[in-house]
């Protein structure tokens, strides 16, 4: 087993660093291939048509910035910039990317890492609790689960707004919480984006989970399991949960991506300064060195998450082996 | 005495505090701790504030420092910092590069005074000048790259706030009061700025009473708000017309048929402007008059109002060609090949794009097939200014853009600056020309009376209406905004006469 499990793992070491490389590349691409200007945001949106009455002006900003130059050139430059650990100068903000990324990747962590775990755990306990001996309560839950899962974040993000911060005055309507605010603020701002993160992911979590404990209910172990008289906590830990793992650390995965990508929305509504929200406004600007810095990071910490997974899915499924 | 403090929401966001990188920044730093050369007065003209200027041959402006102001460390504001301000912002500011285009030279003239050069007869110098913010030479004198300046003395003004910092992950920045300000201290002690990803939350805290007033650069709130604000107890709104256009259905006037001055006649008869009036303005708006220029400019001239004549608009199309050819319910060129006639809008305007579904349902009666092209912010400038490759497009017109260029609008027409319109009129080009050489406040008006005769009798954008600007603020917890064409509730009158209510 371990000597074909280095053999796996050398089969992927060598797959995840090709698929780096080829985010990387289509990051680079995909910013130059929108159409819109950089220097629209940088004139301001008022002064750039006149701006482009003047060449001198417009080609020593575009010197400036880089975008005279060739795209191969651009590309190796980027690319040499990466290696070396620098993701560059953002020409919307005026300053380097590092420091942008350094204040807006926790905010989005915050934001996104307690909703995913709460969302995993209790989603798999509800969705094996859901798939065995179905009543109409459980019938009730699946269809409310369905329900918000159909329901777009920001719709769900502007309802509890409503309700929690305009008509019950529990929670601030936005914003994240000022630097050194106390323990109490912090959980106000922060509760209702997490609310909605939460019961988007457990919705989805629990469906999943469902749907996989549903599958093996059938199956003979299932039955021996029954046999054995266990009680339930045991019986759908031993035998519910513990074969769904493999598909569950997928999903987990799968959520990882979601938690940045999917947050993008939560984050404008609530005026959360995190990554979805400086990817949108980057792509916005065609800020081209923010773009390419957020979707990289975003995308590696998605390869990285899903590299975890193949690794504890190897671990935990004898099939995989 | 309690602290009088004022929160605003808006949704213009900073990104970084430095006032000559960021856009936004650059706007608040005129509102709160920059004075401006020059002001727009309520009726939207250009009157000294620091500076009054005079030219004999519109080549050649002495500036001349007429306020006793002081910057918020102490020093004196000179004719130094003014020249410097010039010769600076032009060096090293994109945007400022371009307001001071024909700038050739500054030179000191004395300790109050400075004469500025430029290359040209520019008539609009002055309007560069309002969207000037003095800055001070010792502490950007050291700075070679400003868009890049980090160094805490950048926020050095002489306005009526000083800065008192940004949090970026709470979207908050705060000024205080400049007691020493030369008007005296403002009203207010603190002004909290609050930043919302989106108009619905800031709405939503303005009722909640999180903030007292919001606050859009040169524009107010979307009418389709102002039902539910009108419920809430404590609301109230200032209601002011538009200098700008606020909105139009801009041809490419290069492109064949919009080339046409009868194709767009017929299409402005196409359209039902009561309709964009009840259901886009919700009321607070006025159906337009083929000039173009809003009835609040003072050289507007009265022209017949725009109205819907269906059977003229087909019985026009039908002259020169526009027909169905092929019995599929469409107008087709006049050589048989199917016609559509393409609308760009921003697709980050829900305004806009119901707008534009309005004016698809009325082409569509006159059988014009329609289709409408939403895209976003960065490729509909680049379309539009850039590139002109749009049949034709709706978009709003600024104050300041109306007072650019030669004024009356004619930086969004001629296409040889902005030109939306992209109009290549050798007539029109002509009449600009003229404007811009012209120092003369009679002639000028005559002039402009003269390009409203051109707008009306060749339609190069359809105004579609006329809107107000709606200003929602808490009465219950402020009062005694001035409105300001340029700044909206927040020119620098309203820091003397605001009310904070305690």
């Amino acid at each position: 087993m371990r000597t074909s499990f280095i053999f796996w793992i050398i089969r992927k070491a060598l797959r995840y660093p090709l698929l780096s490389f080829t985010v990387v590349v289509i990051n680079f691409l995909i910013p130059r291939a929108m159409p819109g200007d950089p220097l629209i945001f940088v004139f301001g949106e008022e002064v750039y048509a006149i701006a482009l009455s003047n060449p001198d002006l417009t080609n020593s900003l575009r010197s400036k910035y880089g975008l005279d130059l060739p795209i191969i050139d651009q590309f190796w430059i980027y690319l040499r910039n990466l290696i070396s650990g620098d993701l560059g100068y953002s020409f919307s903000y005026g300053r380097p990317i590092a420091d942008i990324i350094r204040e807006r990747l926790p905010l989005t962590l915050i934001m996104t890492v307690p909703p995913m775990i709460l969302s995993l755990v209790i989603g798999t306990i509800l969705g094996t609790n859901l798939s065995w001996k179905p009543g109409s309560l459980k019938r009730i839950i699946t269809a409310l689960c369905m329900i918000v899962r159909s329901v777009p974040t920001y719709w769900s993000g502007m309802l509890l707004l409503l309700i929690f911060s305009l008509w019950a005055k529990w929670t601030p309507i936005g914003g994240a919480p000022p630097a050194g605010a106390p323990l109490s603020e912090f959980i106000s701002h922060l509760a209702l984006p997490a609310l909605v993160l939460t019961m988007y992911n457990l919705s989805y979590v629990t469906i999943i989970v469902r749907g996989l404990t549903v599958e093996i209910s059938g199956e003979p172990f299932i039955t021996t399991g029954l046999s054995k008289g266990l009680n339930w906590f045991k019986f759908s830990s031993r035998y519910l949960i513990r074969p769904s793992l493999p598909p569950l650390v997928s999903l987990a995965a799968m959520e990882v991506g979601f938690a940045f990508s999917g947050a993008l929305l939560v984050e404008i509504v609530f005026s959360w300064p995190g990554m979805g929200y400086t990817m949108w406004q980057a792509v916005t600007e065609r800020d081209y060195p923010l773009l390419q810095a957020t979707f990289t990071i975003t995308a590696l910490i998605v390869i990285f998450a899903n590299a975890l997974a193949d690794i504890l899915s190897y671990a935990l499924d004898p099939r995989a082996r | 005495m309690k602290e009088r403090v004022l929160t605003i929401g808006t949704t213009n966001i900073v990104k970084t505090d430095n006032l000559i990188k960021d856009y936004y920044m650059g706007i608040f730093a005129a509102i709160f701790t920059h004075d401006p050369l020059v002001v727009v007065d309520q009726g939207g003209d250009i009157v000294p504030y620091l500076v009054n200027w005079s030219t004999k041959d519109l080549k050649e402006w002495e500036l001349k420092l007429i306020r006793n102001a002081t910057w918020h460390d102490g020093k004196p504001v000179t004719a130094e910092d003014l020249a410097f301000t010039i010769t600076y912002l032009k060096e090293k500011s994109p945007s400022y590069a371009i307001h001071f285009q024909f700038v050739k030279s500054v030179e000191l003239k004395d300790s109050r005074t400075v004469l500025v050069k430029l290359d040209r007869e520019w008539v609009s110098f002055p309007v560069g000048l309002a969207a000037t913010r003095l800055i001070p030479k010792h502490v950007w004198s050291k700075v070679d790259d400003p868009m890049t300046y980090s160094g805490e003395d950048r926020h050095i003004g002489c306005g009526p706030f000083k800065y008192g910092g940004f949090d970026p992950a709470s979207g908050t920045m705060l000024f205080v009061a400049n007691r020493d300000y030369w008007r005296g201290p403002p009203n207010v002690d603190k002004v909290i700025l609050k930043f919302y990803g989106s108009t619905d939350a800031m709405l939503m805290a303005l009722k909640k009473g999180d903030i007292a007033v919001t606050y859009a650069y040169a524009s107010g709130v979307d009418p389709a708000y102002v039902p539910s604000l009108l419920e809430e107890k404590g609301i109230s709104f200032i209601i002011q017309p538009n200098f700008g256009v606020d909105n139009s259905l801009w041809f490419n006037c290069k492109r064949y048929p919009y080339n046409m001055s009868a194709f767009r006649r017929a299409i402005a008869y196409a359209l039902d402007y009561g309709s964009y009036v009840t259901f886009i303005a919700s009321g607070y708006a006025k159906v337009p008059t083929a000039g173009w220029i809003p009835d609040c400019w003072y050289y507007y001239v009265k022209k017949p109002s725009l109205a819907k004549n269906i059977s003229l608009a087909k019985s026009m199309l039908d002259s020169l060609g526009f027909i169905d050819r092929d019995s599929d319910g469409w107008r087709d060129y006049p050589n048989g090949s199917a016609f559509t006639m393409k609308i760009l809008v921003r697709s980050d305007i829900a305004l806009s794009a119901r707008l534009a579904e309005l004016i698809k349902r009325d082409l569509e009666a006159v059988n014009i097939r329609t289709q409408i092209v939403p895209v976003d912010l960065s490729t509909f400038m680049t379309i539009v200014e850039h590139t002109k490759d749009f049949d034709t497009m709706i978009s709003r017109t600024t104050f300041w853009g109306m007072i650019t260029h030669a004024g009356a609008g004619t930086l969004y027409f001629d296409s040889r600056s902005m030109g939306w319109a992209n109009v290549g009129d050798q007539r029109y080009h002509a009449l600009v020309d003229e404007i811009l050489r012209t120092s003369d406040q009679t002639r000028i008006r005559e002039l402009y009376e003269t390009l409203q005769d051109l707008y009306a009798d060749n339609m190069y954008a359809i105004p579609l209406y006329w809107g107000k600007i709606i200003q929602p603020y808490r009465s219950d917890m402020v009062d005694g905004f001035v409105y300001n064409p340029m700044y909206g509730i927040l020119g620098k009158d309203t820091w003397f006469s605001v009310v904070v209510k305690t």
